[in-house]
């Protein structure tokens, strides 16, 4: 969803780098893991690349850090023999992502593929064996895009979507990134698809998550799916099978049409003033849940009477905002005013501007009261952001002043959730546990009322070095395939934000930075439909002090949890 | 454990956030945009307030930029987008339409100076040619553009292991050598591609000229997602290291093909260090970040970058796949704030078969220049300007007027944005400069006006001055490195004249000499050193010239053939100018130019 963000590179002729520094610093706002310094670790991992039962020489096999879904940087890499056999030395304690970098492969396990690639979570000094990675070559698709009058189309996207993946939720494209774009002839080549049913389609997308951002990362032609039809429901449908290359998968594009002009006015909500010099941007709107889809910023701004002028908006629902910058200096949030395109320019379309909730508070550290740990508070970054239905998503920046004091402004009402920015990387070992308003925990976020001013909010961090090691084991059998395992540890004594850990193909996981005290385990899985299931495991609690504890949790998956929480 | 994303069985957490990036992530965006753009609160002295043309309640009128984009052959340029950026003002940027025809139209826009890119993939904006913003054409509201699109020329090949199997995947770049620093970057993705299950990439959108292509290494950002190939010394084409790599010579819309890049897949070494000082600890310093650049020394293509917070206690970074040879670190940082000065550092580092650690870069201020300009007071009925221009549509410019040099020049010039900008105020500024000597490029929005002085602060170092009055601005002013200029004032007069004419050579039928240029020197002894007196300005083929914003007085007008002229004006230079104005006398030909004066036709005779 992140690689949709593509920065404006108008701009980025301009003001290039600085630009990309800040896509990045928000990006990199995920990461969260610190290496640790000390001894040099001695951790490995070995293996067999094999195709078609043989083992297969010269495949360089890396691995790369994966605590964090944007922190993947490649930390070691090695070549497999002759045999196929693979051993990567030196790791330290973590998360990794194990791949053999045969990217026009998949791999295939017991009947079902995905992308090679493994996660595992390493303890330190251990030596993990039988990381085997079984290959098949990968499926292609492959075509031309041109448009109605036969020119080649270049830079478009193309997005391959699983076939039966049906149009209820957000297909995911399989791939992206510079394999599914057109090059200067309008040719694109998909490469390494696992076998399975695809669609193809070209053109604009309106789902959540994604961004234009002055045109770019958008697309300048209507929605068209193989073989050149409106709706999905009548898209080929293609059947890929190992190494099978399918070509000549050809779309004409048909250009959306110049699209309206959409006019309008920005003004403050007290005052009836106009407001000049702000960024109005306009996002679809679903009819159904009045969400709003995908972005687009179009640098359009309102002038000294706070009146602006957005172009080319293509026929549809949508509303429309101020951008605020959210670093303190603002105090104010925006309206979300709903407007329709159909065929004409649109006018009249008035966005009210409100003064924001404040909110403001202590951060302190519950469990240390050692100088040098609260001084840790002035290098944590906070971010506070509600959303509510009709309003337009606000947030606020804040850093802890040396007296712990934060400040944030600007918030539209709502709930109000704060939370620790990753960048900089937060200090190990202190974690935001709870948010209080007079001393209550506000598990949900803080409750906002408009312009309302809420001061005594407590921020309170606990500090802890330990850590839970373990493995998740099941009853009788395996492991459920196919499902997504997370270790969920909450505090017994209440009060403590839980935390989680994921569990690798091999069962393990670990969780680290916990503070002392006591804590009760359960078992969530995560299908790819998206649906959650908890289970108990035995035993249920641990006890944490200032180290690492290592535990063996076994699950009768049979026997669900029947109320998650 | 991370702080983000929230833990799990809390999805509507999850997804008000993801609702927020994009917000959080624009906001940058327009951060950047704020800050190079001049300052709604300045820095500037005191100075008299300006002459107002308007009842100050009044808005000025919005305007329209048209024209239309068209390729090599006038053809219109399918999916051609365009973009006017305000070089002045609040930051200002505006989507144009463009039909199917190629014509575009960018309306509702304030007067002030504007910066028109055009885009279209595969294709490059012709005007945009050096990576220096300074150097990129600005226009008015009014202007009537063409625009014209050169396709670009494309570099495919194959990249295979030393057995000849097809290396999948692996990035591939193309570096441009004439002009490195913007290297293909015209189009995102234009300057990269991407092997695929073949082994074959193909780079499309490149600019004419000579490159460099590299496949693998550490990529752009040292700190983005691992692709596998991350920690390899990059290989360039055909089978080298940088020192050694052969380079592709790339023809507007031409394919150059067979550039099959044999790969080494060795690892590369480490470079790491510390960001050291500058760095205050106020709440806007905080907010900001540090990146940190590596490029091959003496060049300014970035290998690679990196980030720290200035709250980070350590300020670490590091850069992976690096081979031996010699590198330029750079470090800037910015606040994000408007008006804030940026910090920078650089150092140049080796590697040597080994691991670089523990590199130190401490972060200095930049300098800045700022002040007012400040129209002459003048009766309503003497003014010759009849549209009724604004100070916000000069266009105010500090260039370094010395040989460029290498450090800290390739961050201070994507720094300093425009060269400088100007607000309704007429205050001006330029920041984020080097120390050194800066000349002054101030383009006025009217023929109707003059510099008639420029006036810098008594702490501002000017050559020593002989006589005991103040010396008069001498065409250049040297600033020390982090030093903050504030109080320039610069007087523009109302009542410019200007002067159109040709050149007649004498005997008739004697041939035109080539690069013949025209000098206005001032006639008058006082002025003989007052460098804004004096202009310059070169001869068509036909012998025709022009002279425009020229303050009203008596001059001499002479011709002199100057094969290869500086860019700045002979007039900055005392020798020079003395010589000039020896030969202007001896010529003595006088011209008398009246307040206001459209002189035409004006007929100057030289001798062969």
């Amino acid at each position: 969803m992140f690689t949709t963000l593509v920065p404006p590179y108008w701009l980025a002729r301009a003001k290039k780098r600085s630009l990309l520094i800040l896509c990045l610093l928000v990006l990199y706002s995920f990461s969260g893991s610190a290496q640790t310094p000390g001894k040099a670790p001695t951790a490995s991992i070995s293996g067999r690349v094999t195709i078609d039962g043989e083992g297969v020489g010269g495949i360089t096999v890396t691995a790369a850090t994966s605590g964090s879904p944007l922190d993947n940087r490649t930390v070691a890499k090695t070549t497999t023999d002759d045999d196929g056999k693979y051993q990567l030395n030196g790791l330290a304690a973590g998360q990794f992502t194990i791949t053999p970098l045969a990217k026009a492969f998949v791999v295939s396990t017991s009947g079902a593929y995905k992308q090679a690639g493994q996660s595992i979570t390493v303890a330190e000094g251990e030596t993990i064996t039988k990381i085997d990675f079984a290959l098949v070559r990968g499926g292609v698709i492959t075509g031309r895009i041109t448009d109605t009058d036969g020119r080649p189309v270049i830079g478009e996207r193309v997005n391959v979507v699983g076939g039966v993946v049906s149009d209820s939720s957000y297909p995911m494209p399989v791939f992206d990134g510079p394999r599914n774009r057109t090059d200067d002839r309008g040719i694109y080549r998909i490469y390494g698809l696992s076998p399975g049913t695809y669609k193809v389609s070209i053109g604009q997308a309106t789902g959540a998550g994604n961004v234009a951002i002055m045109g770019m990362g958008g697309s300048q032609y209507t929605k068209t799916f193989y073989p050149g039809v409106a709706e999905e429901a009548k898209a080929q449908v293609l059947e890929v099978s190992e190494g099978k290359e399918i070509s000549n998968i050809d779309i004409v594009a048909r250009k959306s049409g110049r699209g309206a002009t959409v006019f309008g006015r920005v003004v403050d909500a007290d005052s009836g003033q106009p407001v000049p010099n702000v960024y109005v941007v306009h996002a679809s709107l679903s009819e159904g849940t009045q969400q709003l889809g995908s972005m687009n910023f179009s640098g359009s701004q309102t002038d000294a009477n706070g009146k602006f002028r957005i172009e080319n908006v293509q026929p549809g629902r949508y509303a429309a905002y101020t951008l605020s910058i959210g670093d303190g200096t603002n105090t104010s949030y925006s309206d979300q005013t709903p407007f329709d395109v159909s065929d004409g320019d649109v006018s009249g379309v008035e966005i009210k501007v409100h003064r924001g909730a404040t909110i403001s508070g202590v951060a302190v550290v519950e469990n240390n009261f050692d100088a040098t740990v609260s001084s840790l508070l002035q290098t944590v970054s906070l971010i506070a952001f509600s959303n509510t239905k009709g309003g337009a998503p606000s947030f606020s920046r804040s850093q802890v002043g040396s007296d712990g004091r934060f400040n944030f402004a600007g918030l539209a009402p709502g709930k109000v959730q704060i939370n620790v920015v990753g960048f900089p990387t937060p200090p190990k070992n202190l974690t935001l546990v709870r948010t209080e308003v007079d001393g209550i925990e506000q598990r949900e976020g803080i409750e906002v009322s408009a312009g309302s001013k809420i001061t005594g909010v407590r921020l309170v961090f606990a500090y802890g070095a330990g850590s839970i090691r373990g493995e998740v084991k099941a009853e009788g059998g395996t492991l459920p395939s196919g499902l997504n395992l997370q270790v969920i540890i909450r505090s017994t004594t209440g009060g403590v934000r839980p935390f989680n850990g994921a569990v690798d193909a091999r069962g393990h996981f670990v969780v680290e930075n916990v503070p002392p005290g006591a804590y009760e385990m359960s078992v969530m899985t995560l299908g790819p439909d998206r649906t959650t299931a908890t289970y108990e495991p035995s035993p249920r609690t641990v006890n944490v002090e200032s180290g690492p504890v290592q535990v063996v949790l076994v699950v009768n998956f049979a026997a669900k949890k029947a109320t998650p929480e | 454990m991370k702080t983000l994303p929230p833990p799990a069985g809390n999805p509507t957490l999850t997804r008000s956030f993801l609702l927020v990036l994009p917000l959080v992530l624009i906001s940058g965006v327009v951060s950047v945009l704020a800050q190079s753009q001049p300052a709604a609160r300045s820095t500037a002295s005191p100075s008299p307030t300006p002459v107002e043309k308007r009842s100050p309640n009044e808005t000025p009128p919005t305007g329209s930029i048209k024209g239309r984009v068209v390729d090599d052959d006038g053809q219109p340029v399918v999916n051609a987008t365009l973009m006017a950026q305000a070089v002045n003002g609040p930051p200002t940027m505006r989507p144009g339409k463009v039909d199917s025809e190629g014509n575009f139209s960018v309306d509702d826009l304030p007067p002030t100076g504007y910066v028109v890119f055009a885009m279209a993939p595969g294709y490059i904006d012709d005007a945009m040619s050096t990576g220096d913003p300074n150097d990129w054409p600005r226009h008015l509201i009014g202007s009537q553009l063409k625009i014209r699109m050169i396709k670009g020329g494309v570099i495919t090949g194959k990249v295979t292991n030393s057995k000849g199997d097809p290396i999948v995947g692996v990035p591939v770049h193309a570096v441009n050598l004439n002009n490195p620093s913007f290297s293909a970057t015209d189009f995102l993705g234009a300057s990269g591609g991407e092997s695929d299950d073949r082994g074959i990439y193909r780079i499309y959108g490149l600019r004419p000229g000579q490159y460099v292509v590299n496949a693998g290494g550490p990529g752009q950002f040292g700190l983005a997602a691992s692709n596998g190939f991350d920690l390899d010394v990059p290989t360039f084409y055909p089978s080298a290291t940088r020192d050694t790599a052969i380079p592709v010579m790339v023809r507007s819309g031409d394919e150059t093909t067979g550039i099959d890049i044999k790969y080494s897949g060795a690892e590369g070494h480490r470079i790491s260090g510390f960001v050291v000082g500058g760095i205050n600890s106020g709440t806007s310093a905080m907010n900001g970040a540090i990146a940190i650049m590596l490029s091959p020394a003496g060049t300014q293509s970035v290998l690679s970058m990196a980030i720290a917070s200035p709250l980070d206690q350590r300020r670490a970074f590091g850069f992976n796949g690096i081979g031996d040879g010699e590198y330029d670190l750079s470090a800037v940082f910015q606040t994000g704030q408007q008006n804030e000065a940026s910090l920078v550092a650089t150092k140049r580092v080796t590697v040597r078969g080994g691991d670089v650690t523990g590199v130190e870069l401490t972060l200095v201020q930049l300098a800045a220049i700022a002040g007012s300009i400040v129209l002459d007071p003048i009766k309503q009925e003497d003014t010759c300007d009849k549209r009724g221009a604004q100070l916000i549509e000069t266009v105010f410019a500090a260039r370094r007027d010395e040989p460029k040099k290498i450090g800290s020049q390739m961050m201070t010039r994507m720094l300093a944005g425009f060269g400088g900008t100007v607000n309704a105020k007429g205050e001006f500024s330029a920041r984020n400069l080097d120390a050194g000597r800066y000349r002054f490029e101030i383009k006025l929005p009217t023929d109707a006006w003059y510099v008639r002085a420029i006036n810098l602060p008594a702490a501002v170092t000017i050559p020593p001055s002989t006589a005991s009055k103040p010396n008069p601005w001498q065409g250049t002013v040297t600033i020390k490195s982090g030093q903050q200029v504030n109080g320039v004032s610069i007087v523009v007069g109302q009542d410019a004249a200007s002067l159109r004419g040709r050149v007649n050579v004498t005997p008739e039928g004697a041939s035109f000499p080539a690069d013949l240029r025209v000098h206005l020197v001032p006639a008058d002894r006082e002025q003989a050193n007052d460098v804004l007196r004096y202009s310059e300005t070169t001869t068509m083929s036909d012998g025709s010239f022009a002279f425009s914003n020229i303050a009203p007085g008596r001059y001499f007008i002479v011709s002199r053939v100057e094969p290869d002229p500086s860019p700045r004006s002979s007039a900055f230079d005392p020798t020079a100018r003395t010589k000039l104005r020896q030969e202007a006398e001896a010529a003595k030909v006088v011209i008398d130019l009246k307040p206001c004066q459209r002189l035409r036709d004006y007929e100057l005779r030289i001798e062969q």
